[in-house]
């Protein structure tokens, strides 16, 4: 089957690449999508500031938009690019929303719910403790960079999306990219010491 | 994280062990719910075509609040009962025995925008209920014709006949002494509601509609089948709509009137009749029915946008 954006019918031949029909086994089923995507959209979802309630609303959005679709993904291109634009999209929308509705002050914007993090009850107790405070930190860091550095960290350290990749999601030229995301880890780093200063004052104190 | 300084890629590593993924019933729930508004928005759609856009919409909305607030349509759902998409993309013959190991809904490159018709396979994880659930298709043998074949006139429904692909309308494949035929027959004096009849070439036949025939709690199981039925029957009316058959949708309607008549849905399906009388340019049966319609629901948003909607209406 061909794709209607392939098919030109301009009465000469048309260049090889439009000849070729789009395979459309190879486009991932919504099924497969949702099985295998979900806990990675419910993730970025939260690491992008969203709370565990609206991650809800926001993963739905999400998979409405690729419902409608997916028959328009190319099969070349990168599902986890595709997906991460999408739950990008719908993130901006909600966090202008949420904006709008309740401004809270920086810094408040997320608290992390207990149940954001993993069963404690199934881990090491010390180690868990150790790992919720991690995730703690680092959605307070991320909360607190500033909001496109905060996107492309997000999807080049924590989801490990290479250049392409993130070029694709944000369209942007991937030069742009390594040159945000160098931003993007000197923001992170900063705000991430200044934290330990500010912790360390704190226990001198004590 | 090569870049990254050694603190930062600890405390990144460390928040990666803490972060908990989604709980099941959660991606359970949003699965549902996508589906949910997926096939609402279908069904406006569908009448978008017939009698216009604000009529199409508003059923639409009204559909999707009923399936949620109702939240029998969710059960529905998560035993994955329907499932149709155009015969013209339907392959050739169905297994009949899919695998239920997941609910999928593949949206073929066309169909999306021609028919925008899902296809919905039982997620095991939906519901417990399901796990035993059979699964029944719509013969596709039936899948022909074209929106100007000529009806067949209507025949009477035999469900569970062995011998039901050589007749001409026999919709449901259904194995001897399969459990979809033992669930067939629910109860004395109810209508039959695992499937309903469809002409050949209107969307329906050649359709697939997959019915869960065990469940644990045969009343709510009867229940379920019910608006199981309805929401199919619906779907194909819909499509037939979508595609510029009203003739289809509204012999489709007309054959089920027992699945229409006091469902959950009735409303829907009576607007959509309406929809397809005017489209058909029956414009005195269709104020007739109006008139009907408006009598028994006064208030309903419907009637406005049908007015809206079909020129026949306007002096309403």
């Amino acid at each position: 089957m061909r794709s209607g954006l392939l098919c030109v019918d301009s009465g000469e031949p048309a260049p090889r690449v439009l000849e070729e029909p789009r395979d459309r086994s190879l486009i991932p089923s919504f099924d497969s999508i949702y099985r295998t995507y979900a806990p990675f959209v419910w993730r970025m979802a939260c690491r992008f500031g969203v709370s565990r309630d609206a991650a809800e609303d926001v993963m739905q959005e999400v998979f409405m938009i690729v419902h409608r679709r997916l028959p328009e993904f190319e099969e070349r291109a990168s599902l986890r690019a595709w997906l991460s634009a999408i739950v990008i999209g719908v993130v901006r929308n909600y966090r202008r929303t949420v904006r709008r509705k309740e401004p809270m002050p920086a810094g408040q914007l997320r608290a992390l719910e207990p149940d954001t993090l993993a069963d404690g009850a199934t881990r090491d107790p010390l180690q868990a403790a150790e790992h919720d405070e991690a995730v703690q930190e680092l959605y307070e860091i991320l909360e607190a960079m500033q909001q496109e550095r905060r996107e492309i960290f997000v999807l080049a350290e924590l989801e490990e999306l290479s250049a392409p990749e993130i070029a694709q999601a944000l369209q942007m030229n991937v030069n742009t990219v390594y040159f945000r995301l160098r931003s993007a880890r000197r923001e992170f780093e900063q705000i991430l010491f200044r934290r330990r200063a500010r912790d360390a004052r704190a226990r001198g104190q004590r | 994280m090569k870049g990254l300084h050694p603190e930062a890629k600890a405390l990144i590593e460390a928040a990666q062990h803490g972060e908990a993924p989604p709980p099941p019933e959660t991606l359970a729930r949003v699965q549902r719910s996508v589906l949910q508004r997926a096939a609402a928005i279908a069904g406006a759609a569908a009448l978008t075509g017939s009698a216009g856009a604000v009529a199409k919409a508003a059923v639409g909305v009204s559909l999707a609040t009923k399936l949620i607030v109702s939240g029998a349509a969710a059960a529905v759902l998560s035993i994955g009962l329907i499932a149709t998409y155009p015969s013209s993309l339907a392959p050739a013959r169905q297994p009949a025995a899919r695998p239920r190991s997941a609910l999928s809904v593949s949206v073929r490159a066309g169909a999306a925008r021609a028919a925008n018709s899902p296809e919905v396979q039982l997620p095991p994880a939906t519901a417990a209920a399901a796990s035993s659930d059979r699964l029944e298709e719509l013969d596709p043998s039936q899948a022909s014709g074209s929106a100007a074949a000529p009806l067949p006139q209507p025949e009477p429904r035999v469900a569970g006949r062995p011998d039901q692909r050589a007749r001409p309308r026999a919709l449901v494949s259904e194995r001897p002494g399969s459990a979809a035929t033992r669930e067939a027959t629910p109860s004395a004096g109810a209508p039959p509601l695992t499937s309903f009849d469809a002409p050949e070439g209107t969307p329906s036949a050649g359709a697939h509609a997959r019915i869960p025939s065990e469940t644990a709690d045969r009343t709510s199981s009867s229940a379920s089948l019910r608006l199981a039925a309805e929401l199919s029957l619906l779907e194909h009316v819909f499509t037939a709509l979508r595609r510029g058959q009203p003739e289809a949708a509204l012999d489709l309607l007309e054959r089920n009137e027992t699945i229409v008549r006091d469902g959950s849905f009735e409303q829907e399906a009576r607007a959509a009749a309406i929809s397809a009388l005017c489209q058909l340019g029956r414009e005195r049966a269709a104020r007739a029915a109006f008139q009907r319609f408006r009598s028994r629901w006064p208030r309903t948003p419907l009637a406005t946008r049908l007015q809206a909607g079909c020129q026949a209406l306007g002096g309403q």
